[in-house]
């Protein structure tokens, strides 16, 4: 009955967790981040659903895929060693954050990296035509997400080696893996869009 | 402080899981959301398949005058069905707090099962208005 | 191991009591310190709420003399006062200010003063960001001012339609101003939503559960939850032309395959869901007001709530209805005609809730209930005009005339500023201890109504007598002359009228009668507490029982009994309570961040970057964005006085 008296009953006081507000802040950060995505999406098929039937699209073919399907596994890998290092401090481990964050941080550089690759193959670029405009719009804006991801995990590696994390106090942990999951999972959507989706046509 | 100063605000919350209250609630904006997209580009192209507007829709795409009415009549049902649900929720709970939901708005499972049932007839309205539109209005014209 | 049992603590409950050395000790805690450090450090709710006041107040001030003078030129038939150039950059500039820069800010201003304190809560759940919002927004005005002091603002309206926007049409800096400086407003709107997402589910009052929300709460929750949604459309559009313009991308370039309409779509899916997150949050000021005033609760609140909620909702599928006269084959429009005539629906049931509440209840007259109440009768007019051009052919027959000028006149100056006003009158006294003058008040009222509808509503029949918008003058003969001069008339006796709460503000601030915590006798937390409020809102965080929790002992329609007066002390540094999100129960003590430049100097340097795009240059964008990233690391460090290290804090 005095769920609400607040005697003899003690509650957490701080970050923790999933309770904290900057967790919450993430949440609403991704929810109009994927906003962003959605509308680059729908921009992208509006445009391409009303291309002549008779020109080729994408117009040179569609892409390869021998960078982007290692560079999605590496990404997605990305994701699961984040998944651990959380998953490790809220056990107490501070070590396994470590390697975890490590790991992904290393991953996640290597996706920028072939991707980088992968845009300098290019024989068009952004001003060339209305495919290019669209292809670098878009992996750009996910690019962009990933640095500024990168630059979160270096953040929480430097404060995981300062010793600030322990099982109970890790919500900027969890906060920064939100925003990474949400990051990797946007790709998928791009990756289906720019090289699944051509080969079904 | 008095022990039954405050009353839980849901006393009756393991009446209605938050799953079944969200889909009374939510079914009919995704299904009008989604209905609107797909419709709005299929009824759209077959009047420029080639980028120039046609008088007369295009003929290869006639299933879509078949189709889209069928959508909307899922749309309907589907709605109907989250429609249902909210209203047994309501039922279940009715008596959770004092006095009426809609006034003072005591109990907030039956709060959130009334919102289910009145969202729900609203956008069956919008659903079936739809649907009406695909009989009665010409596609390109 | 540690666990989270190892970071807790009973709060201590005691009386509440203003006086109290309990209360001195909060207010040292909370009170922003003197200095310039303070000043732009300040993470204090009611201070930024001000803030965002004052000058959306300075921008609708702005907006009005633009108005103004285009009213002058259209007064009779072919004035000089403006050359075309500077007619089409002074109405797009009117529109942005008055649509942007004014009408939701000056809601995000309320809700920021009023939240934490209708709430039960000491602040809003991110401080500093709630900052950095207003620091974000002041920066985009003065960027977009910028432009247009140098000749190069926006030129081509507000809703800015490509391809005159595009380069070859348009090649000053023009619209690059507008892209940008809007992409920067977008971005601190797109923060203070999130601010307040989060406030409204985690921050409350134990016992606030939703269906006790107030609905202040709803209006501002909806219009947030709209903007995360709708704001990066017209973001990425607007980001989009400026590469197009820039960079030579294609995205509406139609000779390379791009798509014109695009924008337009883009655009609307943005500009519907907008218009309705200015005109709810306005609405529910009236709903939790317009009550106090009758001397009852709102009828049918829980359908008014609902009414709220689901029309943003539908405001999401209606953005066609902006485009009927741009040859979309008729059956896909017609999907866009439904939902923006069923749309009326929840309109409805707010305006008859509204007459329902006057009728059963005891109408008390006075400036605020005034405003109020004529608040209804402008919004049946600008709603049923609404209706009206929701069927596609009245919309062909009126589109692009002064019939649709009419419409959203009525629609935002009659649902948006009424409804401040009369905001203004009642919450006023809260906010400076002390009550604006009624007979200057009166005069307020009768002017601004009645200039409003002798200048407005005659551009419903300019419009049908086919006079086009946008055009900056008009040849004699065509029998526009008498009905722009009645509307040039009624223009300036509204002027009047606002200047007249200028001087009532300028004049009660220090003099007016004071005002006491509950001048009104109203039901909400807000006024449970002194006038103005102390820095810590609460001195103990109260506890509710019923969505009245000051009318309780009156209505006696509910079991339980709010707590005012005995409640959490939570005294060991800045710290409110946080709530589970359905029922309200509490879950932690928040640890509040103190005084922190960083959310200026962070909102400095993303202008910096958005001042290089504007110059296109590289080492400006560079510098901002390396300041800007060690201002964020400073800001986000974690720290052991709010609870996010592994150090034990009391």
């Amino acid at each position: 009955m005095t769920y609400l008296t607040l005697e003899e009953r003690p509650l957490p006081i701080g970050s923790i967790g999933t309770r904290s507000s900057g967790w919450w802040a993430m949440l609403f950060v991704i929810i109009t981040e994927g906003a962003i995505f959605v509308f680059l999406q729908f921009s992208y098929y509006y445009i391409a659903l009303q291309q002549p039937p008779a020109a080729a699209w994408p117009p040179s073919g569609p892409p390869a895929m021998d960078l982007s399907l290692p560079s999605t596994l590496i990404l997605l890998a990305s994701s699961a060693t984040f998944w651990w290092g959380e998953h490790s401090i809220k056990c107490g481990s501070r070590l396994w954050l470590t390697l975890g964050l490590l790991a992904s941080l290393v991953l996640g550089a290597v996706f920028v990296a072939i991707q980088g690759l992968e845009w300098s193959h290019q024989h068009f670029n952004y001003a060339t035509h209305i495919y290019g405009s669209l292809y670098f719009t878009l992996t750009g804006f996910h690019i962009a997400h990933v640095v500024v991801g990168l630059v979160i995990i270096a953040a929480l590696l430097a404060w995981s080696l300062l010793g600030y994390f322990n099982g109970a106090r890790y919500a900027a942990v969890s906060t920064g893996g939100l925003y990474w999951h949400f990051v990797d999972a946007v790709w998928l959507t791009l990756f289906f869009t720019f090289y699944i989706m051509p080969r079904l046509r | 402080m008095a022990p039954n100063a405050f009353p839980h605000p849901s006393p009756q919350r393991d009446r209605a899981s938050a799953l079944l209250l969200a889909l009374g609630f939510a079914t009919g904006p995704v299904v009008l959301a989604l209905l609107l997209t797909i419709t709005y580009a299929l009824t759209s192209y077959r009047c420029f398949p080639d980028g120039t507007r046609l008088e007369t829709p295009h003929a290869g795409w006639n299933w879509v005058s078949t189709a889209v009415p069928l959508m909307y009549v899922a749309g309907i049902a589907l709605t109907a069905i989250a429609a249902l649900i909210a209203w047994r929720l309501w039922q279940r709970t009715k008596d959770e707090g004092p006095g009426a939901t809609i006034e003072l708005g005591e109990g907030r499972t039956r709060f959130l099962g009334v919102w289910g049932l009145i969202t729900s007839a609203l956008f069956i309205a919008i659903l079936a208005f739809d649907l009406i539109n695909t009989f009665l209005v010409p596609t390109c014209a | 191991m540690v666990t989270v049992a190892d970071y807790s603590r009973v709060p201590e409950v005691t009386p509440a009591d203003y006086g109290s050395p309990l209360a001195e000790r909060l207010e040292t805690l909370w009170e922003t310190k003197p200095g310039l450090i303070g000043w732009f450090g300040t993470v204090d709710h009611k201070e930024i709420g001000l803030r965002y006041l004052v000058t959306s107040f300075a921008f609708l001030i702005l907006g009005g003399i633009e108005a103004a003078v285009m009213r002058l030129q259209l007064s009779w038939h072919d004035q000089t006062v403006l050359t075309p150039t500077q007619y089409n950059e002074l109405f797009s500039m009117h529109g942005v200010t008055m649509i942007f820069l004014y009408a939701m800010p000056v809601l995000s201003g309320f809700s920021n003063y009023l939240w934490p304190l209708i709430l039960g809560s000491r602040d809003m759940a991110l401080p500093r960001l709630n900052a950095f919002s207003y620091w974000l927004y002041l920066f985009s005005g003065l960027f977009l001012y910028a432009g247009f002091i140098i000749g190069a603002g926006p030129n081509d309206g507000w809703f800015n339609y490509v391809p005159y926007a595009s380069k070859p049409y348009n090649p000053g800096l023009n619209q690059d101003f507008y892209a940008l400086g809007f992409i920067l407003f977008g971005l601190s709107q797109t923060v203070g939503g999130i601010n307040f997402m989060v406030t409204a589910l985690r921050t409350r009052a134990p016992g606030m559960s939703i269906n006790r929300f107030p609905m202040m709460i709803w209006g501002t929750l909806t219009a947030s939850a709209g903007n995360l949604l709708a704001i990066p459309s017209v973001s990425l559009a607007f980001f989009m032309l400026w590469t197009d313009r820039q960079l030579g991308t294609h995205f509406y370039n139609a000779p390379e395959g791009g798509q014109p309409l695009l924008w337009q779509h883009l655009f609307w899916m943005f500009g519907h869901p907008w218009v309705y997150a200015i005109v709810l949050p306005a609405m529910s000021m009236v709903s939790d007001a317009l009550p106090v005033f009758c001397r009852r609760p709102l009828v049918a609140q829980t359908a008014v709530a609902l009414a709220t909620v689901v029309t943003m909702i539908i405001g999401f599928g209606v953005w066609v209805h902006h485009m009927f006269a741009t040859g979309l084959p008729n059956l896909s429009m017609s999907f866009f005609n439904a939902a923006s005539l069923i749309i009326v629906v929840p309109s409805a049931i707010s305006v008859f809730a509204w007459i329902a509440t006057i009728r059963t209840g005891r109408f008390v007259l006075c400036t605020a209930s005034l405003f109020f109440a004529s608040f209804i009768f402008l919004f049946v007019i600008g709603g049923v005009s609404g209706f009206l051009t929701a069927a596609i052919p009245v919309d062909w027959q009126v589109t692009d005339t002064y019939f649709v000028v009419g419409h959203i006149h009525y629609v935002l100056i009659g649902i948006n500023l009424f409804a401040v006003m009369g905001g203004i009158y009642f919450w006023f006294p809260k906010m400076t201890g002390h009550m604006l003058n009624e007979r200057l008040g009166r005069w307020n009222f009768w002017l601004m109504f009645a200039g409003f509808n002798l200048g407005f509503f005659p551009m419903h029949i300019a419009g049908l007598l086919g006079m086009p918008r946008r055009i900056y003058t008009f040849p004699d003969g065509v029998g526009w002359n008498i009905v722009n001069l009645i509307t040039t008339l009624g223009a300036y006796l509204f002027a009047i009228g606002f200047v007249v709460l200028l001087a009532n503000v300028l004049l009660s601030r220090k003099h007016g009668a004071v005002a006491g915590p509950n001048p009104w006798d109203a039901a909400g937390l807000e006024w449970s507490v002194p006038s103005p409020p102390p820095p810590y809102n609460f001195v103990v965080i109260p506890t509710v029982s019923s969505r009245h929790p000051l009318w309780e002992d009156r209505l006696r329609e509910t079991e339980g009994h709010s707590s005012i007066h005995e409640g959490a002390v939570l005294d060991a540094d800045k710290e409110t309570l946080g709530v589970s999100t359905m029922d309200a129960i509490p879950d932690v003590i928040l640890k509040m961040p103190h005084d922190s430049v960083m959310p200026f100097v962070l909102a400095l340097c993303i202008t910096g970057v958005f001042v290089g795009l504007l110059l296109l240059s590289l080492v400006a964008i560079g510098t901002s964005l390396v300041l800007g990233l060690v201002a964020a690391l400073v800001w986000l460090w974690p720290r052991a006085e709010l609870g996010q290290r592994t150090e034990a804090v009391p």
